[in-house]
């Protein structure tokens, strides 16, 4: 040992270096490593800072972090419940896919091959996202296209996010708190990413919004709209045009339309006045949809929807509605303000106090269930521990904002995570949301209402009366002096005249139920009642003061400047401003006391008035703008008084009876009920029609129908009910014929007889023939309760009957000569029973999409395919006859577009006289879809359970009878 | 130890300085960074995790602080004084405030304590501690408690508000309210 020492404290030099060169080296390693990763992250955020000490020692500590978790963490098992996605790309592929990192625009895609459970599919990726998190490391953001045809969860194409936020949950609660309120949301979860072999850790997987959202969400394909302004571009110019639009449009009819409704809502944003864009907003904007996504910005404090970003919108043409689309949803950010972002459709929006308070319930609503704190906190901590593992063995898990906010370099740099530090960030964004919680909550739970007692004077002169003493006057808990005049007790109407002013403030709106008046012990039976500002009585004496409907009473609403910020547009704050409502008390005595009581309709607890103040009864006073003014997006544009806009009254409208002629397109707006009187016969001009969008009674009789027919030989247009306020309509004993479609410029009707998002619509003993023109008879789109009793169509170009995401009850229909199909449905649920489908082109009935069937006694004869299920339809026959049809049942599972396989039950079913009995198909792979076999016969032998159908819905004796009445066969 | 220097060879020397610089270098990187410390307790103060810190854990405030003037601003957001420990809207979630006290509001002489409790808890006793300063504050009911903080320090200083006499028994609500 000594010997050993004493050699190697004689060590020469060159030996010595030799043996030092490992170690130099290995520091030199880790330097350049650490030097080199800085400079990456210098480079990506195009900021010069230069490596001082304290970022040398981060950047090399973070490199032995990466490393020694290399060594340590075990490889991903096949025991991790996520999603694998299994990706291979070609040398050179993966070299055109890597160019793109950095670039702003231009990505080039790159050829890759992905198997996930199982299955292979051809896509097209390419880098997806400027930010350095994006591309920076070896875990990059990919936008993954697929071939063309084939879809991947239901998604034409998705984004793979390496989402470097380190609260990894947060978009994924806030996106599913969306889908339970019906807001539109793409696709998004969790997966694991495998490239080459290399195992990525996990990812987020987001859907692109393209047209796949239509079909996740139950919607008629329509127009997408996605607001791209250019970098330089300014704050206002996204609205200006559509050209800053891009349109992602499935429908070619569709996205016509929807480019010219775009270019109108727009116009309307920007030119439109107060009284305009009401009336637009309410025609044309879904506007609970609205304020389901913005309350959800509200209450996480979401502030990606701003002026120039992250704008998408649906027009959908069968409704005539916009709608948003949620995109970006990163939030849980609090700093003391409602909206922390607002842009053009949300302060237009929020121009109508309708609006403001539905807003307002719809934020309540979720504070107080979804986005409970307890909610919140369940789901983050939730998915958290589900993720555990997976996030365990991801040797990439990395994250930003793990540095103090010393500079937005230090806070954006990208560091090494854990489950220790994602738990802790975890517990801190729970607090941040806990602040915000019990700040919106303590807004919204004001009490808005407020009242000022003006002095009581006497009915007959100008002037209040000299006090002769004072009464004390109540409201709340403060008290208020009223100099009073003693009533005149041989007075016989109301002699005194007391102002109130209700005053509501800092919330949207405070609703009226009682006013509580008390009056001097000498004042037997008073007679009182209040009156609003246009003298109409509210309640009275007789009422104990009580209104007959509690009486809603607006706040007005401002513009103001935010803070912060340098572009001064997305700092824009609506803010609610106080509006006095002016009210009378007439009585026949002076009152003592006056109180009123109310409810916040926001969060429905009960309020007292408060006493008003100087400073809000003065703001009250400012001048606010008429209707027809046009406003601007600039602090100080107040809102017009709410009330100035009056919606317009019910009014009732009678057609007929008679003839009526109807030379061109007859519009009712949904303030128009409608009555056609029995023998109306409407004698319609060429490509003429008749659009309701309030309710229709067409009230025919069994002698006195109602008719429409063309007036001369070209087709009229057709009969369209559409639109929420169209419910409760009916046809009754109507007959028509010789129509087309009703033209629109702003609905999409490709029925002759259309029921467009209405509900309970009942069409009973009606009659529908000969349609021209190349659209369907009967046109049904998200139809609730639709109910169709006796119904006959005959001789159609296309389509019978075409429902669209209905609801529909139909008994005794009878179809025949059918130019496509009998009835053609797209996920909708329909029970159709005693009915007869017969001579039809294609197919009798066709259940696609999702559709919910059930047939209880029905025919199907003499068509190519008697019914057809595919697309994850569920179909259940029973007593059906399906007769002399080429192909009796067909049942076809082929599409990926569906989750989910078709499901066939039949129980009482008989398929005679057809080439083919049934036909079943599935995709390659996967086994043909089971007919679950209840009772099918192929001949009569045994018909016993059929006589219901032979002698109620065929009226004939029986089998033997049918030959007669469905002669021929199905010509190919 | 001299003498054994100068017997050993160069090459000894340039072995034994190498060795001690790549152990001290991996040392070094090893070592958790000064800003991460930092933001782990800014996280833990702000979630309750932890209700107090170390005379060394303050120093690394103060020292992150004086490098980096903007996270002094952000820490003690506009008004220069803010609540470092859990809270919400002021209302205290820990038995011990931390209160970060900057140049910014030199000028605000004081701050209040909003206490709500039953009058059985009372008389409760308050100790007060700045960077070079303490006092105790005995408080003998509910209601607003103000505590004066003293002009001429040196700023920024990390304020911590406890209650040594731990065997109080019930709970003290504390809402804290700054310069009123």
């Amino acid at each position: 040992m000594e010997a050993f020492f004493r050699r190697l404290m004689g060590l020469r030099l060159l030996p010595a270096i030799l043996l030092c060169l490992p170690g130099i080296a290995l520091c030199a390693w880790y330097t350049s490593s650490a030097v080199l990763a800085f400079k990456r992250y210098e480079f990506a955020q195009k900021d010069k800072v230069s490596l001082n000490t304290e970022f040398f020692h981060i950047y090399l500590h973070d490199q032995f972090e990466r490393d020694i978790r290399w060594l340590a963490t075990p490889r991903y098992s096949s025991r991790i419940k996520l999603s694998v996605i299994e990706m291979n790309v070609s040398r050179s592929e993966m070299m055109h896919f890597l160019a793109g990192a950095g670039k702003e625009t231009a990505r080039p895609w790159g050829k890759a091959k992905f198997a996930v459970d199982g299955r292979t599919y051809d896509s097209e990726i390419r880098i997806r996202g400027t930010r350095h998190w994006h591309y920076v490391t070896k875990k990059k953001s990919i936008k993954v296209k697929m071939e063309e045809g084939t879809l991947f969860r239901g998604n034409e194409s998705f984004n793979l996010i390496n989402q470097s936020e380190p609260l990894i949950a947060g978009q994924k609660v806030i996106v599913d708190i969306a889908k339970d309120n019906d807001v539109i949301v793409p696709d998004y979860d969790f997966v694991r990413l495998i490239l080459n072999g290399e195992d990525l850790g996990v990812y987020h997987l987001q859907a692109q919004p393209d047209q796949s959202l239509f079909r996740r969400q139950h919607m008629m394909p329509g127009a997408l709209f996605s607001g791209n302004p250019s970098d330089d571009a300014d704050a206002l110019s996204l609205w200006k045009s559509p050209d800053a639009w891009k349109s992602v449009t499935t429908y070619r009819e569709g996205g016509v339309l929807g480019q010219a409704q775009l270019k109108i809502f727009l116009d309307q944003l920007c030119k439109s006045s107060f009284a305009e864009f009401n009336t637009f907003a309410h025609q044309y904007l879904d506007l609970p949809a609205f304020a389901a996504f913005e309350a959800l910005d509200v209450v996480f404090g979401i502030e990606q929807h701003g002026f120039s970003e992250n704008q998408k919108l649906i027009y959908d043409p069968f409704r005539g509605r916009w709608l948003p689309v949620a995109w970006d949803l990163r939030g849980f950010k609090h700093d003391g303000v409602f909206n922390r972002a607002e842009n053009p459709i949300t302060l237009r929006l929020k121009m109508m106090p309708e609006y403001r308070l539905l807003r307002d319930q719809a934020v309540y609503a979720l504070l107080s269930d979804d986005c409970s704190v307890a909610e919140v906190k369940g789901a983050l901590r939730g998915h958290l521990r589900s993720l555990a593992r997976e996030l365990e063995s991801d040797r990439l898990f990395s994250a930003y904002k793990l540095l103090p906010k010393t500079s937005d370099f230090a806070f954006r740099m990208l560091r090494p995570m854990d489950l220790r530090t994602a738990a802790l960030v975890t517990e801190a964004e729970v607090l941040s949301f806990r602040k915000r919680h019990s700040f919106l909550m303590n807004r919204l739970r004001k009490n808005p209402l407020f009242i000022d007692v003006l002095p009581t004077r006497e009915a007959a002169s100008a002037t209040p009366s000299a006090t002769a003493e004072t009464a004390v006057v109540e409201a709340d808990s403060d008290t208020i002096d009223v100099p009073v005049v003693v009533a005149d007790p041989e007075a016989d109407a109301p002699a005194f005249i007391t102002p109130l002013v209700l005053l509501v403030d800092g919330a949207a709106a405070a609703a009226v139920q009682r006013f509580d008046v008390q009056w001097p012990p000498d004042c037997a039976e008073p007679r009182w009642r209040v009156e609003d500002a246009n003298g109409r009585t509210v309640t009275s004496g007789r009422e104990s003061g009580r209104l007959a409907h509690e009486s809603i009473l607006y706040a007005g609403a401002s513009i103001e400047a935010g803070q912060g910020g340098s572009d001064g547009l997305n700092t824009l704050q609506m803010v609610f401003v106080p509006t006095a409502w002016p009210h009378v008390l007439r009585s026949s005595c002076a009152p003592a006391k006056v109180r009123v009581f109310g409810r916040n309709p926001v969060s429905g607890a009960a309020i007292i008035a408060h006493r008003a103040d100087p400073m809000q009864l003065a703001a009250a006073e400012q001048k606010q703008p008429a209707p027809d003014e046009v406003p601007a997006f600039a602090p100080g544009q107040r809102t017009p008084r709410p009330g100035a806009i009056q919606p317009p009254t019910v009014t009732p409208v009678v057609l007929g009876p008679g003839i009526v002629d109807l030379p061109r397109t007859r519009r009712f707006a949904a303030h128009q009920h409608v009555t056609v009187q029995p023998g109306t016969t409407f004698l319609m001009g060429k490509m003429a029609s008749l659009i309701f969008e309030g309710p229709v009674h067409m009230a025919g009789t069994r002698n006195a129908p109602v008719l429409l027919k063309p007036a001369g030989s070209d087709p009229w247009g057709g009969i369209a009910i559409t639109g929420p306020g169209a419910s409760g309509s009916n046809m009754s004993h109507v007959t028509a014929e010789g129509g087309d479609m009703p033209q629109d410029s702003a609905v999409l009707y490709p029925g002759m007889i259309n029921v467009h998002d209405a509900s309970d619509v009942t069409i009973s003993n009606c009659v529908f023939r000969a349609n021209r023109g190349k659209g369907d008879m009967f046109h049904g789109a998200y139809a609730r309760n639709l109910v169709v009793d006796q119904m006959t169509v005959e001789n159609t170009s296309l389509d019978a009957l075409d429902l669209e995401f209905c609801d529909a009850r139909i008994t005794g229909l009878r179809l025949q000569h059918i130019g496509d199909d009998g009835i053609d449905l797209m996920d909708t649920r329909l029970s159709l029973r005693e009915s007869v489908i017969r001579n039809v082109t294609h197919n009798g009935i066709s259940a696609g999409q999702e559709t919910r069937l059930t047939t209880d006694a029905v025919v199907v004869a003499l068509a190519q395919t008697g019914i057809l299920a595919k697309d994850a339809s569920r179909i259940a026959l029973l007593s059906t006859l399906l007769y002399r049809n080429r192909i009796g049942l067909d049942i076809e599972d082929e599409s990926d577009h569906y989750d989910g396989s078709v499901t066939a039950t039949a129980d009482l079913l008989y398929i005679v006289g057809s080439k083919t009995p049934q036909k079943r198909k599935a995709q390659k792979g996967k086994k043909p879809p089971a007919l679950d076999d209840g009772y099918i016969r192929y001949g009569f032998s045994d018909y016993r359970t059929l006589r219901g159908l032979f002698s109620d819905v065929l009226r004939i004796g029986g089998p033997e009878d049918l030959s007669a009445l469905f002669p021929g066969e199905v010509t190919p | 130890m001299k003498r054994l220097w100068k017997a050993t060879s160069t090459g000894f020397k340039l072995l034994l300085l190498t060795s001690v610089g790549v152990v001290a270098f991996f040392v070094w990187g090893f070592r958790t960074p000064r800003l991460e410390t930092v933001w782990q307790l800014e996280q833990e103060l702000k979630t309750g995790i932890i209700v107090n810190l170390k005379k060394n854990e303050k120093q690394l405030f103060y020292d992150v602080m004086a490098d980096y003037p903007d996270y002094e601003e952000f820490l003690a957001g506009d008004r220069g004084i803010d609540i470092l420990s859990a809270n919400i809207d002021g209302r205290s979630l820990t038995d011990r405030i931390i209160v970060l006290r900057t140049k910014k509001a030199s000028s605000c002489g004081r701050f209040s304590l909003d206490l709500s409790a039953h009058e059985s808890v009372f008389p409760v006793v308050f100790h007060v501690q700045g960077r070079t300063w303490d006092r105790d504050l005995t408080v003998k009911g509910p209601g607003r408690v103000p505590v004066h903080l003293p002009r001429s320090v040196l700023l920024p200083e990390i304020i911590e508000v406890s209650r040594p006499d731990m065997a109080i028994k019930g709970e003290v609500d504390i809402k804290v309210r700054f310069c009123q």
